[in-house]
């Protein structure tokens, strides 16, 4: 279901409760072997498009992102590539389901996915990304859309053994991109245009 | 301390990253993660892809990655270093394949194996990067992916494979391997190593030395040409259709800058066959795309380069004559640095953009310079050499040296150059510049702030908004088409509302200088710079600030482009020092501006809370609220600290770790808390809660 209310309801972390899994291994290893998967599968599926999702949780009334954190200096979004031709909605919510579902399906969240709140386009195999395509560009290899994913009052999550689930408040992100990198720290920004009632209990 | 070290290590690791592509076993894997990497490579300016920044460092003998999955096809991994060594230093002669290499072609191999190719994995070698292609032969193997031409950044070179072609004969020349690759004993086992492409489809290799000097501008590998004089909106696929008319187009490779992604006008192109490459030289060259034409030549990857920032500054220095000087003396400067410095070549048109203002800047803020974070680093060291205020205060002066009788001093300190910030350092050097040329927008202030972003943002803190920076006009320093913009731009970006940029952030102009000027300082942290002394200690507060939240930072920093902005704060720790008195004065100010830190200095925060207790009448709202973000920033600092450290339990097994964390940094809030001063008993409460 995609809602394009420009209102939301957070509810507080302690609403949420986490568990573990097994861990969900990258598939690189290094930069460049990820680049060269990724140019690899250029080559055989086109222009790679990847979802993500921004999921908030509320504490001390502002806004939090839940953030995997891989190790201990990288950050990311829940989410990943989509299979080709996979709708991008259904292919948030397996991705989610992958990332934070608990292996037993009958737990696992039935995911909401909001709007999409951003675009990014990669220009070349390399790892930076713009908010547009480049205008000399015809040809971008990825295109990564962030969604906003309504949480329901109380959600189980299973977080992979090897990454970590932090929620990192909005001001935290806001202006600090040698911490979170360009399309994290300006996730605040996207969100501005949103009323989120940080509901309490 | 493990996370000191382990963030260093991955600093380390990112920095080689960009020259080997490899990551040594003991980083973290998390590091380099799947999809979502996307500043890890921030120095890449150049987005040639990695292979490029590999090629220019000279000992990287690596097994080189980019690539290619054709590539393994046959790699042999082993030899390369033999050939390596050997070839670096006699192939090069020339940048290879330079004149003589003209008519092999493939490869170069005529006597002193100018085309030496570096074997596979190396690639780049001492000289700068070797591709190995071969390409006249068999324009067909290329199958693998390589064909598409499309701004593949995998270079075909370093990948790794070395055909040399047995087969290579065929056309060529003389087969070079045979011996005299330049005495390389090498050579000759490499033919045995490499298969020469017939099957598979291994990328087809030449060899092309670029060496580093090389490149007489002809002949670099002549399969390669530099096509330069490009506007920035001219499209891959419009050059694309105007090349594939001269032969098959093995690859193009735009340049951009990688603050932006906009074109930066020119590109490699690359064909199979080499007379493809010489037709397409003398039949396109002058041809007009969009209306402009173009310029085509013969060149080698370190050439092209070298072309490229040739065009650059050709087109900064017809928009700002009036920095020449200041231009050619930042050149002396960056000039060794460039050639030394790899990632940043392209970076370093960012920074000799700046010498000149850095085009695009004015225009943009995100200027090449600006978001040259690897730029910094060389320059970094000369800031540190600085010092202090001292009118440059933020290392203005290794740029600008000389050029600083053209700006205006206060100018140059302005804009709050947080020299920490990303290495700034090298930027702001340009960045001096800049009030000198247009001047009088600026009112010799801040120099433009560039970036809006973030990114690049040349000193100044992360988190200062940048669209602050400018007091005054903002807008016009977006603005101003002189400086730094190129000829085509000028048109287009002023209407982009560089002023806009920063005003729309800010609600609207910065006309009213004084009238922002309060409202900026309260938003940025450390915005100020106009204010009283001229912004001079702001900017080292600033700078201090920014030290030491790198300071104590460090540690907290995981994200790997952190690297370089850590190693360059170190320089403006020493100035944090005498910034503490200052910063009292600007108390007003602090109380936002500290609020944003991330990792303050404890210490620093009492003196602050000393200093807001005078100022409370006048803004004790405002000073409240900020308190409390602070607070929950701070807490969440600590959040940050503790986690990382925390290398066990809730975290790792993903519990709600936040909640562990958190009860542990209210404890610590509190405390915190009482050392404050009493005035701050509204703070506790928050902090209590």
């Amino acid at each position: 279901m995609v809602t394009s209310s420009s209102s939301a309801n957070i509810y507080p972390l302690s609403n949420y409760s986490f568990g573990s899994k097994e861990p969900k291994m990258e598939k690189d290893t290094s930069v460049a072997d990820r680049l060269a998967r990724m140019k690899v599968n250029y080559m055989k599926e086109g222009m790679r498009t990847s979802v993500e999702a921004i999921l908030l949780v509320q504490e001390h009334n502002h806004p939090h992102i839940l953030l995997l954190q891989i190790g201990n200096t990288f950050c990311k979004l829940p989410g990943g590539r989509l299979k080709p031709g996979e709708n991008e909605i259904e292919g948030l919510k397996r991705k989610l389901t992958s990332k934070l579902g608990a292996n037993n399906p009958g737990v696992v969240p039935d995911w909401q996915i909001g709007e999409c709140v951003a675009v990014w386009w990669r220009p070349n195999f390399e790892t930076t990304m713009y908010p547009y395509c480049p205008p000399h560009i015809t040809k971008p290899k990825e295109c990564k859309k962030l969604f906003l994913v309504h949480l329901s009052e109380r959600e189980y999550f299973a977080v992979p053994k090897n990454l970590k689930l932090l929620a990192v408040p909005l001001f935290e992100l806001y202006d600090n991109v040698q911490r979170y990198g360009p399309v994290i720290s300006t996730i605040p920004q996207q969100l501005s245009r949103f009323h989120f009632n940080m509901v309490t209990q | 301390m493990d996370d000191d070290e382990e963030y260093r290590k991955v600093e380390d690791q990112v920095d080689h990253l960009h020259r080997n592509e490899t990551i040594s076993a003991v980083a973290e894997e998390g590091f380099l993660i799947d999809e979502d990497d996307d500043y890890e490579d921030l120095y890449n300016d150049v987005n040639v892809g990695e292979n490029f920044l590999q090629s220019m460092r000279k000992d990287e003998d690596v097994g080189f990655r980019n690539l290619p999955v054709e590539e393994t096809k046959t790699v042999p991994p082993p030899p390369p270093p033999m050939v390596a060594h050997a070839t670096s230093t006699e192939v090069v002669g020339a940048g290879g394949v330079g004149g003589d290499s003209f008519n092999q072609n493939q490869g170069f191999y005529d006597g002193e194996v100018k085309g030496l190719s570096e074997s596979g994995p190396v690639a780049t070698g001492g000289s700068g990067w070797m591709r190995v292609e071969l390409a006249p032969q068999r324009p067909n193997k290329v199958s693998e992916a390589e064909n598409v031409n499309a701004n593949t950044n995998a270079p075909s070179g370093p990948q790794g494979l070395v055909k040399h072609p047995d087969g290579f004969a065929g056309a060529s020349v003389n087969p070079v391997n045979a011996g005299p690759v330049g005495g390389t004993g090498s050579l000759p086992s490499q033919s045995g190593i490499r298969n020469i492409n017939h099957a598979g489809g291994s990328s087809i290799i030449t060899a092309v030395p670029t060496g580093s000097g090389a490149a007489n501008g002809d002949g670099g590998g002549t399969t390669m040409l530099f096509v330069g004089d490009l506007h920035w909106w001219t499209t891959d696929a419009e050059l694309e259709a105007e090349l594939c008319k001269y032969g098959q187009v093995k690859e193009v490779k735009f340049f951009d800058e990688k603050a932006s992604g906009k074109s930066k006008g020119y590109c490699q192109v690359e064909f199979f066959n080499p007379t493809s490459a010489t037709a397409c030289k003398e039949g396109m060259d002058g041809h007009v795309f969009n209306g402009k034409a173009c310029v085509v030549a013969f060149a080698s990857p370190a050439s092209i380069r070298r072309m490229g920032d040739a065009q650059m500054n050709r087109n900064q220095q017809n928009s700002q004559p009036s920095v020449a000087g200041l231009g050619r003396r930042g050149q002396n400067d960056m000039g060794p640095k460039t050639s030394g410095n790899i990632p940043s070549s392209g970076t370093f048109q960012g920074g000799d953009n700046n010498r000149g203002f850095g085009r695009g800047i004015w225009g943009r803020g995100n200027s090449q310079g600006m978001g040259n974070r690897g730029a910094l680093g060389p320059m970094r060291s000369r800031g540190a050499g600085m010092g202090g205020r001292d009118l440059m205060g933020n290392g203005f002066g290794q740029g600008m040296g000389g050029a600083l009788p053209l700006m205006h001093p206060p100018s140059l300190m302005g804009p709050g150059f947080d020299p920490a910030f990303g290495g700034p350092m090298g930027r702001l050097g340009g960045y001096g510049g800049f009030p000198g040329a247009p001047v009088p927008p600026y009112s010799g202030l801040l120099p433009p702030f560039p970036h809006m972003g973030g990114v690049g943002m040349p000193g100044v803190a992360p988190h200062v908004n940048p669209a602050i920076f400018g007091r005054g006009p903002m807008g016009g320093m977006g603005m101003l088409p002189g400086p730094g913009i190129d000829g085509p731009n000028i048109g287009m970006w002023p209407g982009n509302s560089m002023g806009g940029w920063g005003v729309d952030d800010h609600g609207g102009g910065r006309a009213g200088e004084s009238s922002y000027g309060e409202e900026a300082a309260s938003d940025h942290k450390y915005g100020e710079v106009t204010h009283v002394r001229g912004g001079w200690p702001n900017s080292s507060k600033e700078n201090g600030r920014d030290a030491e939240r790198d300071q104590s930072g460090s540690s907290d920093r995981r994200y790997p482009d952190d690297r370089e902005v850590a190693n360059e704060r170190d320089s403006p720790r020493e100035k944090e020092m005498d910034h503490d008195r200052e910063q009292s004065e600007m108390r007003h100010r602090d109380d936002r501006d500290y609020g944003r830190e991330r990792d303050r200095d404890y210490d620093r925060d009492r003196e602050r809370s000393r200093d807001r207790g005078r100022d409370r009448d006048r803004d004790r709202a405002r000073e409240r609220e900020q308190e409390r973000h602070k607070e929950e920033r701070d807490r969440y600092s600590d959040h940050h600290r503790f986690r990382d450290s925390e290398r066990s339990d809730g975290y790792e097994k993903g519990r709600s770790s936040r909640t562990l964390s958190k009860s542990r940094l209210s404890q610590e809030d509190e405390h915190r808390s009482r050392s404050r001063d009493v005035d701050y008993g509204k703070k506790r409460n928050l902090t209590s809660e």
